[in-house]
Parts: C-alpha cells; sequence; structure tokens
C-alpha cells in the first residue's frame, strides 16, 4: 500500500500562467512509520503499530501522537548534542579537585547539562527563545554539588544560579563556557564564536584569515589599527569583538581554582576595555551585558532559521541545500506560529513531503544504543562510561559520530568499527532479552520459555513478528526459514536459548536495522 | 561496477574515483604524528637568534647537523640525538602558513587543506583510499584526528583505551559494567554466515538504501578480516606514546594499514603560560619518541617504505606574554623523515616578522617570486610520497618536488 502525497516544488502559489510542477511522491507507510518513531522516539515501530498505519491518514496520526512520547525530549536533546558538542572526556578540573570521586559522572554531568537543558526544554513544549533567556537552568546532584546551583536530589531537574549571574539560559552555563574556555589573548572571541555557530548557524572561525604580508603581527598597535580598519579583519572583528566583550564575568584568572572557576564574577565584567577595542555590541546595534546579548540573539531572525535548519539537517541526515530552501521557509513559519516549540517544528517536518519520502539514512550512534534498549532494555556502560556518547571508554567515534574536534563530521555510511559496535550491541542485548525472558520479563519474546521447545507454527510467527519489527520489513517465507535454521543450528550445539538469542542478534546486525 | 570489487580490485580511489598512481613509487607506508595545541618552532626547528622580534629560550644555542640547522638546549638531549642519527633522512620545512588562530580549524586546514569540512578527506585518509585493495584497512588512527571525508570505509579508529580491541576479541560484554556473557565462537560464525547471506540480497536494491547496504557490506567485510588478523596485533591500549608505537609497527608490519596515525602529548602543547618549560619537556620527549619510532621501524624491516610525518595546527608568537606563555601564530613548521626524501635538509624559513618567507616549490629554495607554503603543498607532497597524483584531490596545488628525492 502506498501513500500518495502532492508535492509541490514551492509552497508559494506560482503564477496562474506558469503553475508550479506537481511533483506526485509515493511514500510507503511502513517506511515512513519507522522514520518518524526512530527520529520521535528513539525505537522502531511495534508490530502492532504497523498494523495501525493501514492508510495515509492512520500513519500520519499515528505519528504525530508520538510527538507526546515521553521520549521525544531525548532524541531533539540528542539532535542538537552534535551541534552544542560539550560532551567531551575531560575538563581542567578534575572530580576531585572539587570533592567528588566519581571522575566518569563528574565529566559527563558537564557534558551532559547543555543538552539537558534543550532536553528539558522540548519536554516542557517551552520556546527555543529559553535557551537564551530562561531565568531557569537544569542540574543533576553531582553539579549542583560541586557548582553554586540550587540542590537537585536525584536524576536532572530545574535549578538555578545562586552566584548572582545574569540568569540567561544556556548563555550562563558553566558547563558551556568551561567547553569553551579562553585566555586573555583570545579575549572571550572563542566563547562569542561558539554562540553564533551554535544559535546562529554562523560560524566565525571557518573564515579563513587572510594573513597580510604587510601587516606585522608583532606590532600590537598595528594589529589593533587593523582589527578595526583593514577590510580583511574588520570582516570578523567588527561583529565578534563586540559579542565577545558579553563574556569576561566568565574569564577565570586563577585557572586551578574550583571557586574561581565555578562562578561569574561580575566584577570582570568590565575587563573587556582591557583585552578588547570594542564594548558590548550586537552586529553594529548597541548592548549592555549579559541579559541584553540573549535578547538580541533571540530575537534576531538568525536565531529561528538556525534552529530549523539544525533540526532538519539532524533529522534528513544531510546538508542543507538550494533546494530545501521552500520547505526550510514552511517549517520556520509553522515553528513561529507554534511558539517556538519543538512539537510544532518537528510536525511541520512530520507533514513534509521531503522528509515521508526521504532517502534512507544512517542511524547515529546515540540512535543505535536507543534502538537496542527500546528492543531490549538493556544500555550498558563500562566504568560508567556511557557506550556511545563518550570516547575515553565509550564507542562514540568508532560508531561514527562526533567529538567536534578529532572528528567533525558523522560518518552517513557504515564503517567497520560501526559495524563492528552493531555486532557487540546485539550480542549483548539479545542475551539480556533472553535472560529477561527466563524471568518473563521481555515484551520481545512474550509468551516464550527460550529453554524449552517451540511449535513450529509458534516459531514462525514469533520470528516474522521479531523481523518485521527490528527491521522493518516484512520477510519472505524463504528469509523466514533461514532465520529458523540459524536458530536450530545455534540451538543444536548451544541449547534453545542460545538458539533464541542467535537468532534476534542476527536480526539486530542486519544491515537494515541502521538504516531508518 | 560495484564498489566491493574496487575494493579488491585496489582501484578504488580518491573521492571514489580510480586513483591515478603517479608512476612507479607505491607501497610506501606513512606514519603521522600529529601534535596538537600548537607547538613552538622557536625550541627546535627555527634558530632565530638575531632576529630583532623574536625571543629565544634561555639557555638555547644555534646548532647544525649536517644540512640541518636546529635549536639547541642542555634539557633536550634526546633533539640533539635523533638529528645527529636520522639528519640524512629528514626535512624541516618552516614557514607553513595555516589560515587561523583557532585550534579546531587550523587542524583541519593543516590535515586537509581547508578550514571547513574537507570534500576530499584529510591527508592519511586520501593515501589510506589510495591504497585500498593492498591492505586489510589502509587507515587506522590510534589517536588524534581522522577526518576522512568520503574515505570513512577505509579508515578506522581504535579507541585510546582499547575498543577495538573489545569489539574484536568479544570482550566487549565481559567488560561492561552490568557484564553479558559473549555468545560461542560456533554461534557467532554462524551469524557472521546469515548476516553476510542477508547483506548479499541487500545490496542490489536501488538508490540509496542500495548504497547503504553496499557500504555495510563492505565494511563487514573489512570488520572480519581485522578479526581475522586478531592474533598479529594487540589492539589494546594506545594512551602512551609507547603503546601507539607498538601498535604502529604491528598494523604496518602485519599489513593491515598503509597509514597510520598517532598522537603525541605529554603536556598539553597549548602553552600560553610557561611556554618555554612545557615545550620543552614536550619536544624532548616527542623526539625521544621519534627515536624510538624509528628504531623500531628499522627492526620490523619498515624504514626502506615507511615515511614519518610530524605537524602541528599551529605556532606560537615569538614574543613572550606576561605569562611566560606564547599565543598562537599562524605560521606553523612540520618535520618529515624516511624514504623518497631528499634529505639533510630545510626548507622555507621564518622572516624577520616571524612571517613564511615564499618558497619555490620545484627547488625548494627560498625565492621572492616563490609560493607561501602552505597545508595543501604540503598534502600535495605527501601524495606525491605515496605515489599518487595529487591533481586528483588537489587541483592547481604545486607540492614540494625539491624535497623528493
Amino acid at each position: 500500500m502506498v501513500l500518495r502525497l502532492l508535492a509541490c516544488g514551492s509552497p508559494e502559489p506560482g503564477p496562474v500562467d506558469d503553475p508550479a510542477p506537481v511533483e506526485v511522491v509515493e511514500v510507503d507507510p511502513v517506511r515512513f512509520l519507522t522514520r518518524a518513531s526512530v527520529t520521535l522516539r528513539g525505537v522502531r515501530p511495534s508490530p502492532e503499530e504497523y498494523a495501525q498505519a493501514a492508510d495515509a491518514a492512520a500513519a500520519l496520526a499515528l505519528a504525530e501522537g508520538w510527538l507526546a512520547d515521553a521520549r521525544f525530549g531525548r532524541q531533539v536533546a540528542e539532535l542538537w548534542a552534535d551541534r552544542l558538542l560539550t560532551r567531551v572526556d575531560e575538563h581542567f578540573l578534575q572530580a576531585d579537585d572539587v570533592g567528588l570521586d566519581d571522575e566518569a559522572r563528574w565529566v559527563q554531568a558537564i557534558g551532559d547539562q547543555p543538552v539537558e537543558v534543550v532536553r528539558h526544554l522540548a519536554d516542557q513544549d517551552l520556546p527555543w527563545t529559553d535557551i537564551v533567556t530562561a531565568d531557569w537552568t537544569v542540574a543533576d546532584p553531582t553539579l549542583s554539588a560541586a557548582w553554586p546551583l540550587e540542590p537537585v536530589a536525584k536524576g536532572w531537574g530545574v535549578s538555578r544560579w545562586t552566584d548572582g549571574r545574569p540568569a540567561v539560559g544556556l548563555l550562563a552555563s558553566t558547563a558551556l563556557w568551561w567547553r569553551y574556555d579562553s585566555t586573555e589573548s583570545n579575549a572571550n572571541r572563542g566563547r562569542a564564536g561558539a554562540t553564533t555557530r551554535v544559535f546562529l548557524c554562523h560560524d566565525f572561525l571557518e573564515d579563513p584569515i587572510p594573513f597580510d604580508r604587510g601587516l606585522s603581527l608583532l606590532d600590537e598597535a598595528a594589529v589593533r589599527d587593523a582589527i578595526a580598519t583593514n577590510d580583511a579583519c574588520v570582516a570578523c572583528h567588527v561583529a565578534l569583538d563586540p559579542l565577545a566583550a558579553h563574556y569576561f564575568g566568565f574569564l577565570y584568572r586563577f585557572e586551578e581554582s574550583p571557586y574561581d572557576r565555578s562562578r561569574y564574577h561580575p566584577d570582570r565584567e568590565d575587563l573587556y576595555a582591557t583585552y578588547l577595542d570594542a564594548e558590548p555590541g550586537y552586529y553594529g546595534s548597541p548592548s549592555t551585558d549579559l541579559y541584553a546579548l540573549g535578547t538580541h540573539v533571540a530575537a534576531d531572525p538568525r536565531f529561528v532559521s538556525c534552529a530549523v535548519e539544525t533540526v532538519y539537517e539532524g533529522i534528513l541526515g544531510r546538508a542543507v541545500g538550494a533546494a530545501d530552501q521552500a520547505a526550510l521557509t514552511t517549517h520556520r513559519e509553522a515553528f513561529l506560529d507554534g511558539g517556538l516549540t519543538f512539537r510544532s517544528l518537528y510536525r511541520s517536518i512530520l507533514a513534509d513531503p521531503t522528509f515521508q519520502a526521504a532517502e534512507p539514512r544512517l542511524v547515529t550512534p546515540e540512535q543505535l544504543a536507543s534502538m537496542v534498549e527500546g528492543l531490549s532494555g538493556y544500555r550498558g556502560a563500562i566504568d560508567g562510561w556511557d557506550l556511545v556518547r563518550t570516547d575515553l571508554q565509550g564507542f562514540r567515534l568508532l560508531a561514527g559520530g562526533v567529538d567536534g574536534l578529532f572528528t567533525t563530521a558523522p560518518a552517513r555510511t557504515p564503517i567497520p568499527t560501526l559495524v563492528l559496535v552493531q555486532q557487540r550491541l546485539a550480542e549483548v542485548g539479545a542475551g539480556r532479552v533472553i535472560e529477561d525472558a527466563r524471568a518473563g520479563a521481555t515484551e520481545l519474546l512474550a509468551g516464550v520459555d527460550p529453554d524449552g521447545a517451540v511449535e513450529p507454527a509458534e516459531e514462525a510467527a514469533l520470528l516474522a513478528g521479531l523481523a518485521l519489527r527490528v527491521t522493518g520489513e516484512t520477510w519472505s517465507d524463504e528469509e523466514l526459514g533461514a532465520l529458523a535454521a540459524l536458530r536450530a543450528e545455534v540451538a543444536a550445539a548451544d541449547g534453545p536459548a542460545e538458539g533464541w538469542r542467535a537468532a534476534l542478534t542476527a536480526l539486530l546486525r542486519d544491515p537494515r536495522f541502521l538504516v531508518y | 561496477m560495484r564498489r566491493r570489487d574496487l575494493l579488491t580490485l585496489g582501484m578504488l580511489g580518491l573521492g571514489g574515483l580510480p586513483l591515478a598512481r603517479a608512476g612507479a613509487v607505491g607501497g610506501r607506508r606513512f606514519v603521522f604524528v600529529v601534535n596538537y595545541g600548537g607547538w613552538d618552532p622557536l625550541l627546535v626547528f627555527a634558530p632565530l637568534f638575531d632576529a630583532e622580534h623574536v625571543e629565544m629560550e634561555a639557555d638555547a644555542a644555534p646548532a647544525t647537523t649536517g644540512g640541518i640547522a636546529w635549536v639547541d638546549h642542555p634539557d633536550r638531549p634526546s633533539v640533539r640525538a635523533f638529528f645527529e642519527r636520522w639528519h640524512a633522512e629528514t626535512v624541516v620545512v618552516n614557514g607553513i602558513l595555516v589560515p587561523s588562530v583557532a585550534h579546531p580549524p587550523s587542524l583541519r586546514a593543516l590535515m586537509t587543506g581547508s578550514t571547513t569540512e574537507s570534500g576530499t578527506g584529510d591527508w592519511p585518509a586520501l593515501i589510506a583510499a589510495g591504497n585500498v585493495g593492498r591492505y586489510v584497512l589502509p587507515g587506522v588512527v590510534f589517536s588524534g584526528p581522522s577526518f576522512p571525508g568520503p574515505h570513512g570505509g577505509v579508515v578506522c579508529r581504535s579507541g585510546r583505551n582499547g575498543q577495538l580491541d573489545r569489539l574484536l576479541s568479544g570482550s566487549f560484554g565481559a567488560e561492561l559494567d552490568d557484564p553479558v556473557p559473549a555468545p560461542s565462537a560456533a554461534a557467532q560464525s554462524a551469524v557472521d554466515r546469515f548476516v553476510e547471506a542477508r547483506a548479499a540480497t541487500l545490496v542490489g536494491r536501488s538508490g540509496r538504501e542500495g548504497e547503504l547496504h553496499a557500504a555495510w557490506s563492505d565494511a563487514h567485510t573489512s570488520a572480519l578480516a581485522l578479526r581475522e588478523h586478531q592474533d598479529r596485533v594487540l589492539w589494546g591500549s594506545t594512551v602512551t606514546w609507547d603503546e601507539q608505537v607498538t601498535r604502529a609497527v604491528e598494523v604496518l608490519s602485519a599489513d593491515i594499514a598503509a597509514c597510520v596515525t598517532l598522537q603525541f602529548e605529554l603536556w598539553s602543547w597549548d602553552t600560553h603560560a610557561s611556554n618555554d618549560t612545557y615545550q620543552s619537556i614536550n619536544f624532548e620527549g616527542l623526539f625521544a619518541g621519534l627515536g624510538s619510532l624509528r628504531e623500531q621501524l628499522e627492526a620490523a624491516g619498515l624504514a626502506e617504505d615507511t615515511v614519518v610525518v610530524v605537524l602541528s595546527e599551529m605556532g606560537r608568537t615569538p614574543l613572550h606574554n606576561g605569562s611566560g606563555g606564547r599565543d598562537h601564530w599562524p605560521y606553523t613548521s612540520a618535520m618529515l623523515f624516511g624514504p623518497g626524501l631528499a634529505g639533510d635538509r630545510v626548507v622555507g624559513e621564518l622572516d624577520e616578522l616571524y612571517y613564511g618567507h615564499p618558497v619555490d616549490p620545484l627547488t625548494g629554495e627560498l625565492s621572492e617570486v616563490g609560493e607561501t607554503l602552505t597545508p595543501s603543498m604540503i598534502g600535495a607532497t605527501l601524495l606525491r610520497l605515496g605515489g599518487f597524483d595529487p591533481e586528483d584531490a588537489l587541483p592547481g596545488v604545486e607540492p614540494l618536488e625539491g624535497i623528493l628525492a
């Protein structure tokens, strides 16, 4: 059964005498449902959900319902994690520097904090502008014990800074500014660049610097003059330096002091006068402090466009191009009309023919782990380090992810180490399912005694359901027969439970499991 | 013809196209040593004792070994030892302009020629792609950067704490905080066969899905090959330099890779404070480590065909700041040693402004009408050393023919 959608070349009505060509887009509802489910929930649909997608309206309605799923905020947050790039493997101060003993928890909490702010925004359906204006933040027991934050007893919860810093969403986040640290010579330009890259999709750092042999970089006065007058320098610095002037309350003077590095310093706000020939400003408009900066960013038209572009690229798994501009405009309008909530933006994208009929894409490391967890209930960690969000012990880069420094583009096609990660996650996930099945605690093999015998008809039905659930496809009798033969072969050697495990492992290692 | 067929034939090359070999030179292997953070050429590579605007380190002295002028210091005997022993096969390149003074874009530019995401991949990935079919997995990154671009399928990371070993050996499940026993070897083999057969039925699908399944199949083939070579390489921890060198030599000896990437750092190279102290410690350790690498390559019979490329993404200011540090500077140096180089030579120079002096790429001599050295020129030179025509990946970029033997 095929959904047929009419997709126009442009959302704007074409001239009467020159109608835009109408393109008929064919959408496979099973694939659409899989794509929507992985995008919105990080898991694959159940066979029951596939059965409900009998027609176009049902498939779309089902997917729209997932916007209210408890897992939606996590998926939004993980998409933004690859733009925030705050998950690094070490920080200048270690856990024992701040009186804590769990280094893995400490490092991951810092990297996760900005991501968790996004998650809270999405979970609570709050406007995206809160990201740079909110008077709240989020914290967990680790961070609230080490930093000037209202205490949080368990998990991630809303908190507020207690050191009097300007409360401006992530712009006030110690976690963000530890990741994007600065020096006296850098004078917070790196932080300004991080702000524009994350929130405005403008990366000053990508612009090559045309070092002019006529200018002596050794002459401090000449360099300052060039920043103000040399066209090549001015192009960046006229905007960058006034932005950088906002962040001097986060200038750390005593690098190894946990107190100094954890707190905001109002007495240092005016140091821009010492380190920059610029006062706080926002792309030519006067500004004052971080409050004003947050307001400027939130009001910048690029702020909304960048959010839409980031989400669209993240969902489609490719860079947007000129052909996407019409769709981006549509989604931008929907985002604005919906009060800048992620649900309004994702709802608009769900209805986008480009999304519905998009070419298959590779899962992200996070989606792979999330799908395995969704099926097996098992996430896994090594020495407390998450398997796909870290690199020190984890497998983020090996699974095709990015760290923003040593690898800056995610894998778009399967790579050898991703296939190995898939294999091992499949083996442990399937192993956990068998253990749970023995306790009657898994929905995946509900009613099955993994150590007992099974009737051929029951086995066939079970394997068909598993194949659909894991790969998003209905397998042929021949394919199911081969899967049953695999189960029997391993069962004969290692026992029936290992036979089930092998069948489930094979499904989780299927190439289709990495594609949606 | 499918990509897998190209893999078999060793034809897959730059940007997915068959790669043009420039001549008879081939089979050359590479070790990239990346020193992330920005080293200070004034401590070793740039003896500018007479330059008006340059502050040299206390107790440093000019030295010359063979054709290489360098900076000597009593705290760095390993630098002296390295040049004395290996100067004849070593080329120092000074005055490479990296068009940024921020670490991430500078690193990308150093490795790819562009501050933005490269469409072609970095130098190790390009060399790896040109060696597909000759090696199990032509590019291995033990530590440091990897910008493989379209060549992600032929480059793999090992992870710094033995992650690849956990994946290959199957110890993965046992090392989890909540352990899960591994399946039996026989069960694993049975599943391997099943998924291989299943993948074969998927690769014929049309469009993007077919491409993804073909790439999965290729990646699976490489992963199986790596598993089969487990007994020849200990894919363990690569946190320390010695561990990285051991693994690198094993991987090159086993013909698994043509190109490996390592990272060296004892202390941070990003010395905005106490520059001379920490740069000195790092350089002493680096040159001791390079000497050890060279000896191990020799012992493994690899020195005759392995080029070592030592890089850092930026230099540091010629004057100290108020904290005794040096800040970022857009001109850096590089050092290469091994076969195919017209060694015993310094190419390029830092002038009175501490800018790179133009060089004639054909001769490597300073020339007022020459070109400022760039990372792309280094990349083109490395491709030439690898036996490839750099024009394919870097059209219009002139390699430094003058440093090639």
